[in-house]
């Protein structure tokens, strides 16, 4: 019998409606989903299918129009902006497709900024030679390539020790044999501390490595499958 | 349509656009006022010579008579001359006021123009023609009568006139320290409407008994001030005390002056200020089409003709310099009103209103033209992009190490200091636009400070160092000196006499060029009126030299030891004297001597003040004494005096506000503008409000102290330039205290801070999603 897994998130019946009147227009609709600790989740589906709609609610960055959102039993939809702040700082660490590295300021100094954020952050440069990149500490982002780019944003993301780990469509600008070493650092990583790690993307072939894919559409969930033998990142291809 | 765009996206950005709009209403409207004065000034004071033939040259001797007048008159540059004869007298209806009385049977030249009555006819004999001033002052109409005195002859006449001269366009009393019209006033009259009184009070005939003491001249264009004097002392034989053109007579002299200040000052203000707004405009014209590259790249690709996406671009500095330099140009419309309006309680000239020069519209060309120029540089850059590479959004800047990075404590900086560091290094441009305007306002804040300051320091080093009494009795013209001695000793006080005189540091009778109009004062060495040395202590003059003042030597280029060349103003005797000691005051210039040493010379002591420590109980008549004052009196009258310093500091004050707030806004506007991506993505990371509010005031407050830093060494040499700018007469003792640096550096670094908090609601509702969309 598998070991009953924590439930770490937990969307209910959430709603996001942009604009009012005429131009209103709803990006999530009635959407209900929950990640257990430690999971690998894939949200699947097309542009306009309201999946980063969901993330930048389960990241804070956004707030539902109705329903609630739980993630380690705090209802992020119910906090205020300060709250918001320490949630995102304490509990979620971010990937952003275009990585969104500060561009002033050196690699180690960018995954050194975490340190500002919370108090008990990883080791900058332990960070950067878990993602191999302890030689480029000193360079500033605009001298890495775009992969090395993202696995600085890894570094980033993982230094903070967060509950979940996000990314938006974390492989989207880089080209396939780049974006595979990605993802399996990033699975790798977060399986390796126990993170719960939650991807948005378009492309299915990534969804194949997930334990949980939760498919959109129109704002709507169409399926959530549960993977029970999820493919190891080199067996995928695209 | 696309100036809907444009409507629309400075709405959205107002605060930048009202910062550019506010610099440049300032820039235009402070040119404005300062010019609009001065040039208005200059064409009233144009006309009102015009309209009265203003004299050329004044030539001031013991007596001078119709023959050496003709001889004048015949000369070939001579356009016509007149005669005249000054009395200082005064008005025995009116507390006994000063009152300067011109006597003249021709008036071909200098005529007064009328303000109300009939025009002065110098062969009228029942008239006199009174300054309106005077007689505005004391209600006095054409058709009553009035009294004038002199060395007790009393002449009593119908006003016929009232009248104002060029000569006359500024005027204090002996007894004043600051304008007050119902103290001083001149008439005219003429020879015959005076003869019978003169020579019934006399017993002498006219020509005998009052000799003509000056001679008007107005020449034809075409000939040196040099040569004209050159020729006119041949005609008279050189028997003449002084020959002197309108930049001696002080009552003119002190208009044009004033004229000359405004309009240097108006130059250099407009000038700082548009530097700056072009700065400003630059910088946020840039950072406005640089966020608007895809749409530009759109634009393009689209097929719009080029020169029509380049004019909606330069539409937005149009928009925003048009409404700075129309609410500029009625703001500093008003403002020159009220400075004319304010001028007009000081000096006497009609018709004087705001004028408009044609440089005006060059500055307006040069604010538009440098906004639009910018905006254009700005927006050229990103045409010349291929449209299929515009329309993608920029590429991050390549970023490598700024250099900072190999200073020892780096490492200790923490994040927030590396990382302001840092962008201030890669933002050159915006920061000197920030520092330039911080340091310039720095700069007018310190200087009103100092110029704040220097009204009490002039206090204090006038009435608590040279003025060491604590009554003053001025006294009466043709007072009976013994008769002063007298009251002198049984007051225990000092006696001092002030008079005019020409100080040559080359030689007697000295050529125009080598000597000028000073003042000389007489002092009994009896401790009460003080002269102070170079750091303004008090000092003596030492028995049998002068004592010569500060920027005088410096103009002469003499020195202790050395000897200077001087005569009374109404002498033509020339004198030489040795420069024991170099003194400063700080509103005269020329010589002080001992009494004894005066009077070793042969010169007559007539005293004008008598100073004390004891309450004086005096009978005006008897005594001779035209007026009492205390020192509180004294130094009242003499703050009062300083009236325009005062507005000038509340001025400056603000504007340095307006300037501070601005330029900083602007940087920070800019700043925020160019992290906004990093700044959403600090805030995704975990950054509260605060932390990022906390990069905009440290950043502000860094570029504050550089540009306090910067300007604090530039207030004094304004302070000194502005003042010095006042003439010669005048040697303030400037130093800024400390304070005043203290006081400077907190408001701006309090400015500083509340422009951070400008920013607050923006960081707090600052869209990260948004803000991370698209970034590539």
């Amino acid at each position: 019998m598998s070991e009953q897994k924590k439930e770490v998130i937990r969307f209910s019946d959430v709603v996001k409606i942009f604009g009012k009147g005429e131009a209103e227009q709803i990006a999530v609709n009635h959407v209900n989903f929950s990640i257990n600790e430690g999971e690998f989740a894939v949200i699947l589906g097309q542009s306009g299918a309201g999946k980063s709609t969901v993330l930048n609610m389960l990241g804070g960055m956004d707030v539902p129009t109705s329903g609630t959102v739980l993630v380690d039993g705090k209802e992020v939809s119910a906090m205020n902006d300060k709250q918001l702040s320490k949630y995102r700082a304490d509990t979620v660490g971010f990937i952003f497709q275009f990585y969104n590295l500060i561009s002033s300021i050196t690699v180690l100094e960018n995954v050194a900024l975490t340190k500002s954020i919370v108090k008990d952050a990883a080791d900058p440069m332990e960070m950067l030679k878990k993602v191999g990149l302890e030689n480029h500490a000193r360079k500033f982002p605009s001298q890495l390539s775009g992969g090395e780019q993202q696995r600085v944003s890894i570094a980033r993301a993982l230094a903070k020790r967060p509950k979940i780990i996000i990314g938006d469509e974390p492989t989207g600008a880089l080209d396939s044999e780049t974006g595979k070493m990605v993802l399996k650092l990033l699975a790798e990583t977060a399986k390796k501390s126990g993170e719960t790690v939650i991807i948005v993307t378009h492309n299915a072939d990534i969804a194949k490595i997930a334990d949980k894919v939760i498919r959109m559409k129109n704002g709507k969930i169409r399926e959530i499958i549960e993977n029970e033998h999820p493919l190891s990142v080199e067996e995928v291809e695209w | 349509m696309l100036l809907r765009k444009t409507l629309r996206e400075m709405r959205d950005d107002i605060g930048q656009y009202f910062a550019i709009f506010i610099l440049v209403a300032i820039a235009v409207s402070m040119y404005l006022c300062m010019s609009g004065d001065s040039v208005g000034g200059r064409q009233a004071l144009e006309r009102f010579e015009k309209k009265t033939d203003f004299a050329d040259c004044w030539i001031y001797g013991e007596r001078f008579d119709q023959e050496e007048l003709e001889a004048i008159r015949e000369l070939d540059f001579v356009e016509n001359a007149d005669l005249r004869m000054k009395l200082d007298g005064s008005a025995p209806d009116y507390n006994d006021v000063e009152m300067h009385i011109y006597i003249q049977e021709e008036n071909h030249i200098n005529r007064p123009l009328t303000a109300d009555g009939e025009d002065f006819d110098p062969k009228d004999k029942d008239g006199i023609w009174l300054s309106n001033k005077f007689a505005e002052a004391h209600k006095i109409k054409v058709g009553d009568e009035l009294t004038v005195a002199y060395e007790g002859m009393k002449i009593t006449k119908k006003v016929k006139g009232l009248i104002m001269t060029p000569e006359y366009i500024y005027m204090i009393a002996k007894t004043d320290s600051d304008t007050n019209f119902a103290n001083i006033g001149y008439v005219y009259l003429s020879a015959e409407a005076v003869r019978e009184v003169i020579e019934n009070f006399t017993g002498k005939s006219f020509e005998g008994s009052i000799p003509y003491t000056q001679i008007m001249v107005r020449a034809k264009e075409g000939i040196s001030i040099m040569d004209r004097q050159k020729e006119m002392g041949k005609a008279l034989d050189d028997d003449y005390a002084v020959m002197a053109d309108s930049s001696m007579i002080i009552g003119h002299e002190r208009y044009v002056s004033e004229l000359k200040q405004h309009e240097t000052f108006s130059y250099t203000f407009a000038v700082l200020f548009i530097a700056i707004v072009v700065m400003i405009i630059s910088s946020t014209m840039k950072r406005m089409v640089e966020k608007q590259r895809t749409e530009i790249g759109t634009m393009n690709a689209c097929g719009l003709p080029l020169h029509k996406i380049i004019l909606h671009y330069l539409s937005y500095s149009l928009i925003v310099a048009l409404l700075g330099m129309i609410a500029g140009s009625i703001a500093g419309y008003y403002m020159a009103k009220a400075v004319v309006a304010m001028f007009t309680e000081y000096y006497v000239i009609p018709d004087e209103t705001v004028g408009i020069s044609p440089i005006f519209a060059l500055v307006l060309f040069i604010v538009l033209a440098s906004c639009m120029l910018s905006s254009y540089l700005s927006c050229r850059k990103i045409l010349h992009i291929k449209p299929a590479e515009a329309l993608r959004p920029a590429p991050p800047k390549s970023v490598k190490s700024t250099g900072l990075e190999k200073l020892p404590f780096w490492d200790r900086l923490g994040f927030t200091l590396q990382y302001i560091l840092r962008g201030m290094a890669r933002a050159k441009f915006r920061v000197c636009m920030a520092l330039v305007g911080t340091a310039f306002s720095m700069m007018l804040i310190v200087f009103s400070f100092g110029c704040n300051s220097l009204v009490d320091q002039t206090v204090d080093w006038m009435f608590g160092k040279i003025q060491n009494f604590k009554y003053q009795m001025v006294v009466s013209d043709g007072a009976d000196p013994e008769k002063i001695d007298d009251l002198c000793r049984n007051l225990k006080g000092e006696v001092v006499q002030q008079s005019k005189i020409e100080l040559s540091g080359v030689k007697k009778h000295a050529e125009n060029q080598d000597k000028s109009t000073h003042t000389l004062t007489v002092t009994e060495g009896k401790g009460l009126y003080h002269i102070t040395d170079k750091n303004t202590d008090v000092t003596e003059i030492s028995a049998g030299t002068v004592a010569l003042t500060y920027r005088l030597a410096k103009k002469l280029g003499v020195s202790v030891g050395d000897t200077i060349y001087w005569h009374l103003y109404t002498e033509n005797e020339w004198y030489e004297s040795k420069v024991g000691v170099i003194n400063r005051s700080p509103e005269t210039s020329g010589i002080t001597m001992l009494r004894k040493d005066y009077e070793d010379l042969g010169c007559e002591f007539t005293p004008s003040l008598l100073v004390t420590d004891h309450k004086p109980k005096i009978d005006k008549e008897k005594d001779d004494i035209t007026a009492v004052y205390n020192m509180s009196e004294l130094k009242e009258t003499f703050i009062e005096g300083y009236q325009v310093v005062q507005i000038l500091v509340w001025a400056m004050m603000l504007f340095s506000l307006v300037l501070t707030v601005a330029t900083l806004y602007s940087s920070a506007n800019v700043s925020f503008h160019e992290r906004l991506r990093e700044y959403a993505t600090l805030k995704v990371l975990g950054f509260s409000t605060g932390s990022i509010r906390k990069l905009i005031h440290v950043e502000n407050i860094i570029l504050t102290l550089i540009g306090a830093l910067l300007g604090s060494p530039l207030a004094l040499p304004a302070l000194i330039w502005m003042m010095n700018s006042n003439g010669e007469n005048f040697d303030y003792y400037l130093s800024i205290p400390g304070y005043a640096y203290l006081f400077s550096g907190l408001f701006i670094l309090f400015v500083s801070v509340f422009v951070g908090f400008l920013f607050s609601r923006r960081i707090r509702r600052l869209d990260m999603v948004e803000a991370l969309k698209g970034a590539e």
